[in-house]
C-alpha cells in the first residue's frame, strides 16, 4: 500500500478493474432467478403473515400482529414447534451416529474403490425421497418385511408399530438424510491425516485414545456441518413425516401445508412459515457460533496470528 | 555413548498386499547406542518403509527388530517407545504447542507438574520456550519441525526416528536445522535413525550411512567409506558424482588391480580384486582428476575438452579420452589454475588412490 | 477459509427457506389462451380434480360436449384439491387462469364471497331448474356437479363379517387395523353422522362425537394412510377405513372386489363438488353453455355411471346396479343425514383442529 502511494504521482492513474459489466451480466440470471423463486415468495409470505383470517378461509387484508399473537398464545402450536425440534434432534442424532463411521471409513480408505464407494453412498440421492419413504413403509409397515419376518419366525405375535408414528419417521428420515450427512462430513474431514493417528500412536496412544484425542476433535467441524445440514433439512422436512407419520406426527412443515390447503387459513400458514424461518435463523446462528469456537482451536484467538 | 549394538534389524522384509514386488527385501542393520544412522536412497527404494517397520507403523513380512536385545517385532506401535518425527511433522492442529509436546507424557500418565516441567525443558531444548501457547497453524515450517522434535524427544524414547526431516524446509533453514538436530542429538545422546534422499544430508549428519536401493541395502559404512570407497556402481553414482569406465582386469599390481581402460591404458585401481581377464568397472570422482595443457612429448592420459561450464566455484569439463575413447566429467576449482576452452588438448592425471574398482553384486 | 463448508451452510439455509416459501405460494399458471367471445373457435379452461376423476370427466362430459359444440374446445387443468383452485384464482383475479372450476362445497362460499366466481345466468343454464334440492345454490352461484358420500371401506379378504354400521368401527376385531383419514372434510362429515347416531345436534355441541372418536383412537393404525386410504385397504395395510364412496366404488371394481365400500345403514353425509363460472372469464357464454351441459341429465348419467357419484339432475336415471352403489339408492336417499355446508364453512377449521388436537393428538 505504501509503495503504491509513493509511486502514484509518477504513474498515470489506472482505471480500477473491479467486477465489470461482464461479471454483472453473468450474475444477472442467477439473481433474477433468486428474486423470482426466493425473494418474492418470501416477501409474499411475510406480507401474508400480517393479515388476519376470517371464517372459511377469508383473508382480512391488514397489517397487524394479531395472527402472530394468536399462534404464539396457542399451546397446540407450541406443541407443534416442540415436536418439530424434537424430531429434528432425534433425526440429527441418529443420522450422525449412523453416518459417522461410514464417512470416516470413506475419508480414510486408500482403496482404489474409494471413488466408487463414495458415489455409492450418495446414489440414494438419485431416488426421490417419496419413493424411498414408500420403500420404508414396505419394510416397516404392519404387513412389512420386518413384521412379516419376525412374525413368521414366531418372535412376535402382534406386529411392532414401526410405521405410522414417530419411530417410522425417524428411521426413514435417518436413511434419507444419510447421504447429505456423509457428504458434509467427508468434505469437513479435511484435517484428518492418517499421519496424525500414526503420530499419536507412536507417542503411546492406544487406538481408542487415538480416536478420542485426535480423530474425534479433528472431525468435529465436519460433524457440525453435517448436523446443521440434517437438522435444517429435517426441520423443513415434509414428505417423510407426512407419508410415514400416520397423521400422528405434527411438525411445522405438515401443519403449514394443512393450514394452507385444508383449513385454508393462509395467514396462520404464513405465520408458521415465518416462525420456521426464525427457527432456521436461530439454528444457523448457533452453528456459526459453534464453528467459530471450533475454528479458534485450530487458528488460535483472532489477532494472535504472527 | 559406546559401541554396544542398540537397535538391531535382522532379515527385515515387507511385501505390501497387492504390490508387485517386496518393498523391503531382507535388511540387516545395527545401530550403536548414541549413534546416528542415515538410511539414504532414491524415492521408492524402501527407506521410508524401513523406518515405518522400526516404528511399528507397518508390520514386517519377515525378520526381527530388537532394541537392547529385546524383540520388538510384535510389540504394537504405542508400546514401542520410539520417538518419530514425520516428514509432514504430523503435529496435532487442534492442540497448541505445549499440548502437542505434552501428548506423549499424558499417555504415560505423568503427573501434571512434571508434564509442565518436562514440556518446558523440551521446548527450551528446541529453543521454542516462548511459543508454548501458539497454535500449530501460526508456526513457520522450521518452528513446526522443532515442535515435532520436542514432542518426540520429551518422552525420552529409546530410539529417535526421523523421516526426511529436512525435506520440507528451504535451503537456508535446512542447514540451520541440520546443525540443530546434530546439537540436540549430542545433548540427548539418543540413538537416531533418519531417512533421506539427500546424500549431502546423510554424509554430514550421520555417524554411519546405509545406502538403499530397490529394497536392499547396497552398502553400510562411515560417510568416508560410502563416498570414497563405494562398493557398488549404484553407491558410487548415487553418492556424489562419478565417472564409471568399463575395462578388463589385467592382473595384480601389489595392493591394486591393473585394469585396461579404453583411451587410458592400464590403470591401477584400489578395491576388491577382479580376476585377470574379467570385465572390471573403475570409478573416478570428477574432482579428483587434474587437467593440464598437454605438452606434445608427454605420455599418460590425454584428451580433448568437449565443453567447459563455469559454475562459480568450479568449472565442469567434459573431456573425451584419446580420439574416440570414453567421455569423462572433470571438475576443477576456479581461480587457482588455468582454464581450458573447448577443443583444447589436455593431459589428465590423478593421485593413485582415486581410481576405485566397483563391482556389481554377482 | 473453509469455503466449501460456508457454501454448504448457505445453501442449506437457502434451500430450506426456499422450500416452504414456494410451498406456501402457489405457482400461478399462465393465463388460458384463446380469443374473446367474438365467435369462431373458442377454448375454455376447466379446472377439475386429477386422476380417475379427470379420465371419467373427459370421456363422459368433455368429449360429447365438444362433439355437440364443434366451435368450443375444453382444456382440462388437473388440480389436487380445492385449496389449489382457490390459490390459483386468488392469484389471477383480473385475468383468471380458468373459465370453469370445480370446488368443494365447503370452500365454495369463501370463493363466492371473494368474488372469485360469478353468478350464473339462469337463461343460459336452463338445467339449473332440473337440479335436486341439495345441488342448488340459493344465491345463484355455481350449483353442485357431483354428489359423493362418506363410506366405510373394508378389505374383503381379511374381514369376514362385513361392517354395516358406523358403530362397527368400534368393533374390537378391527382394533389396530383401522385407517382413519379424518383430519379433513371426511372428519367433518363423520362428526355429523356420529352426532346423529348419538342423538346430538352438530350445530350446538360436537363434544359427544369428539368423545366417541377419542375412544376409537387407540385402535387406529394410521390417521393418514399413504398414498391414500383406498390403496391401504387394498394392500391390507388397513382392514377397515373411512373414505369417499365414489373412489371406493372405483377401487372395488379395479381391485376385483378386495376393496369393499359400505354405505352404512344409519345413512351417511354427502359431499358435493360445485361447478362454477369464474368471475371475469373472457368466455362467460361458452363457459355457461358447458356448465349447463355438465349438469344436464345426459352428462350426469354418463359421468355417474362411470365414476359412481349420485346425480345432481332429477332427470338423470342411473342404472339400477350403479344407483345401489351411490347415495341415490332408495335406502340411502331415505336415511341421508343432512349437512348445512354453508354453516359448516364457518366451523370447518375449528372442527378439523379439534380432531387433530383432541382425537389424534389427545
Amino acid at each position: 500500500m505504501t509503495a503504491e502511494a509513493v509511486a502514484a504521482p509518477a504513474v498515470r492513474p489506472v482505471r480500477p478493474r473491479g467486477p465489470g459489466r461482464h461479471a454483472l451480466a453473468l450474475l444477472a440470471p442467477g439473481i433474477v432467478a433468486l428474486l423470482l423463486t426466493y425473494a418474492m415468495p418470501l416477501v409474499w409470505v411475510l406480507r401474508m403473515s400480517l393479515n388476519e383470517s376470517g371464517e372459511g378461509g377469508l383473508i382480512r387484508q391488514t397489517v397487524s400482529f394479531a395472527t402472530f399473537a394468536e399462534v404464539l398464545s396457542s399451546a397446540h402450536w407450541w406443541n407443534v414447534i416442540g415436536q418439530t425440534v424434537e424430531l429434528g434432534v432425534l433425526v440429527t442424532v441418529c443420522t450422525l451416529v449412523v453416518s459417522y463411521p461410514l464417512a470416516l471409513f470413506l475419508a480414510r480408505t486408500t482403496s482404489r474403490w474409494r471413488g466408487l464407494l463414495v458415489a455409492l453412498a450418495v446414489t440414494p440421492l438419485l431416488i426421490s425421497s417419496v419413493a424411498r419413504t414408500f420403500g420404508w413403509m414396505a419394510i416397516l409397515g404392519n404387513q412389512g418385511l420386518v413384521n412379516k419376518t419376525l412374525g413368521e419366525l414366531g418372535i412376535i405375535s402382534e406386529p411392532l408399530q414401526l410405521a405410522n408414528n414417530l419411530t417410522g419417521v425417524v428411521i426413514a428420515s435417518t436413511e434419507i438424510y444419510m447421504p447429505f450427512a456423509i457428504l458434509a462430513m467427508i468434505s469437513g474431514f479435511g484435517r484428518l491425516d492418517p499421519e496424525l493417528e500414526h503420530a499419536a500412536a507412536s507417542l503411546g496412544a492406544p487406538r481408542r485414545t487415538v480416536f478420542r484425542r485426535v480423530v474425534l476433535p479433528l472431525t468435529l467441524p465436519g460433524v457440525l456441518t453435517a448436523a446443521l445440514m440434517v437438522f435444517v433439512l429435517s426441520l423443513s422436512g415434509y414428505v417423510t413425516p407426512r407419508l410415514i407419520g400416520g397423521g400422528r406426527v405434527f411438525v411445522l412443515a405438515t401443519e403449514i401445508y394443512d393450514q394452507a390447503t385444508t383449513a385454508l387459513d393462509w395467514p396462520v400458514a404464513a405465520v408458521l412459515s415465518v416462525l420456521l424461518l426464525a427457527l432456521f435463523g436461530v439454528v444457523i446462528a448457533v452453528y456459526l457460533r459453534a464453528q467459530k469456537v471450533l475454528e479458534a482451536r485450530f487458528t488460535g484467538p483472532q489477532g494472535a496470528r504472527s | 555413548m559406546g559401541d554396544t549394538p542398540h537397535l538391531v534389524l535382522s532379515g527385515l522384509a515387507k511385501t505390501y498386499p497387492g504390490a508387485d514386488g517386496a518393498a523391503v527385501r531382507g535388511i540387516d542393520l545395527t545401530v550403536e547406542r548414541g549413534r546416528i544412522l542415515a538410511v539414504l536412497g532414491p524415492s521408492g527404494c524402501g527407506k521410508s518403509t524401513t523406518l515405518r517397520l522400526i516404528a511399528g507403523l507397518v508390520a514386517p513380512t519377515a525378520g526381527r527388530i530388537e532394541v537392547d536385545g529385546r524383540d520388538l517385532t510384535d510389540v504394537p506401535v504405542h508400546r514401542r517407545d520410539m520417538g518419530v518425527v514425520f516428514q509432514s511433522y504430523a503435529l496435532f492442529p487442534h492442540l497448541d504447542v505445549a499440548r502437542n509436546v505434552a501428548f506423549g507424557l499424558e499417555m504415560r500418565a505423568v503427573g501434571k507438574a512434571e508434564v509442565k516441567r518436562r514440556v518446558g525443558e523440551a521446548l527450551e531444548l528446541v529453543r521454542l520456550g516462548h511459543l508454548a501457547g501458539r497454535r500449530i497453524a501460526q508456526l513457520s515450517g522450521g518452528q513446526q519441525q522443532r515442535v515435532a522434535l520436542a514432542r518426540a524427544l520429551v518422552v525420552e524414547p529409546s530410539v529417535l526416528l526421523l523421516d526426511e526431516p529436512l525435506s520440507n524446509l528451504d535451503a537456508r533453514l535446512r542447514s540451520t536445522m541440520q546443525d540443530e538436530i546434530g546439537r540436540i542429538q549430542r545433548e540427548t545422546g539418543i540413538t537416531t535413525v533418519f531417512v533421506t534422499h539427500d546424500q549431502q544430508e546423510a554424509l554430514s549428519m550421520a555417524d554411519s550411512v546405509a545406502v538403499m536401493n530397490e529394497g536392499r541395502i547396497e552398502q553400510t559404512g562411515t560417510p568416508q567409506d560410502i563416498y570414497e570407497r563405494p562398493a557398488r556402481p549404484f553407491v558410487a553414482r548415487f553418492v556424489g558424482r562419478a565417472n564409471m569406465v568399463e575395462g578388463t582386469s589385467r592382473g595384480r599390481d601389489g595392493e591394486r588391480t591393473l585394469v585396461e581402460l579404453p583411451g587410458l591404458g592400464k590403470v591401477p585401481a584400489a578395491g576388491d580384486p577382479v580376476e585377470t581377464g574379467r570385465p572390471a568397472t573403475v570409478m573416478l570422482r570428477p574432482h579428483r582428476i587434474a587437467l593440464a595443457a598437454a605438452a606434445p612429448e608427454s605420455g599418460g592420459a590425454r584428451g580433448t575438452v568437449l565443453s567447459a561450464a563455469y559454475a562459480g566455484e568450479t568449472v565442469a569439463y567434459r573431456v573425451r579420452l584419446g580420439d574416440d575413447g570414453p567421455v569423462l566429467d572433470v571438475e576443477r576449482p576456479t581461480g587457482s589454475e588455468a582454464s581450458h576452452g573447448p577443443g583444447a588438448e589436455v593431459a589428465l592425471s590423478w593421485d593413485p588412490e582415486a581410481p576405485r574398482l566397483v563391482a556389481d553384486p554377482s | 477459509m473453509p469455503s466449501l463448508r460456508s457454501v454448504l451452510t448457505a445453501s442449506a439455509a437457502l434451500t430450506a427457506t426456499a422450500l416452504f416459501a414456494t410451498a406456501c405460494s402457489s405457482n400461478a399458471a399462465s393465463p388460458a389462451g384463446g380469443s374473446g367471445d367474438g365467435g369462431g373457435k373458442q377454448t375454455i379452461t376447466f379446472m377439475g380434480f386429477y386422476g380417475t376423476f379427470q379420465d371419467a370427466f373427459t370421456k363422459t362430459v368433455i368429449d360429447p360436449f365438444e362433439k355437440a359444440n364443434p366451435d368450443i374446445t375444453v382444456k382440462y387443468v388437473p388440480i389436487q384439491n380445492s385449496a389449489e383452485v382457490l390459490a390459483k384464482l386468488r392469484a389471477s383475479k383480473s385475468r383468471p387462469v380458468a373459465d370453469v372450476a370445480l370446488i368443494d362445497r365447503s370452500v365454495a362460499p369463501t370463493a363466492n364471497q371473494e368474488k372469485l366466481f360469478a353468478k350464473l345466468d339462469t337463461a343460459k343454464v336452463p338445467n339449473l331448474d332440473r337440479l335436486v334440492e341439495s345441488a342448488r345454490n340459493k344465491d345463484g352461484y355455481g350449483p353442485g356437479f357431483s354428489i359423493d358420500s362418506l363410506s366405510i371401506l373394508y378389505n374383503s379378504k381379511k374381514v369376514k363379517q362385513a361392517p354395516t354400521s358406523w358403530n362397527d368401527l368400534w368393533d374390537p376385531a378391527y382394533k389396530g387395523k383401522l385407517a382413519m383419514p379424518i383430519a379433513d372434510t371426511r372428519g367433518v362429515a363423520l362428526i355429523i353422522a356420529l352426532e346423529k347416531i348419538l342423538g346430538a345436534d352438530y350445530k350446538t355441541d360436537i363434544d359427544p362425537a369428539i368423545k366417541k372418536l377419542k375412544s376409537l383412537s387407540g385402535g387406529v393404525e394410521t390417521w393418514q394412510p399413504s398414498p391414500d386410504v383406498y390403496t391401504a385397504v387394498q394392500s391390507g395395510e388397513a382392514d377397515v377405513a373411512v373414505g369417499w364412496n365414489a373412489r371406493g366404488q372405483y377401487y372395488k371394481d379395479s381391485s376385483g372386489g378386495v376393496v369393499q365400500p359400505v354405505l352404512p345403514k344409519e345413512g351417511t353425509v354427502t359431499q358435493i363438488n360445485t361447478i362454477n363460472l369464474v368471475n371475469n372469464s373472457a368466455h362467460a357464454a361458452a363457459a355457461q353453455k358447458f356448465i349447463d351441459y355438465a349438469i344436464g341429465a345426459k352428462a350426469q348419467k354418463a359421468f355417474d355411471e362411470a365414476a359412481f357419484y349420485a346425480p345432481v339432475n332429477q332427470d338423470a336415471s342411473l342404472s339400477a346396479a350403479v344407483k345401489a352403489r351411490t347415495t341415490a339408492s332408495e335406502t340411502q336417499a331415505k336415511n341421508q343425514i343432512p349437512a348445512d355446508w354453508d354453516w359448516l364453512t364457518t366451523r370447518y377449521t375449528t372442527w378439523v383442529d379439534r380432531i387433530k388436537q383432541e382425537v389424534i393428538g389427545g
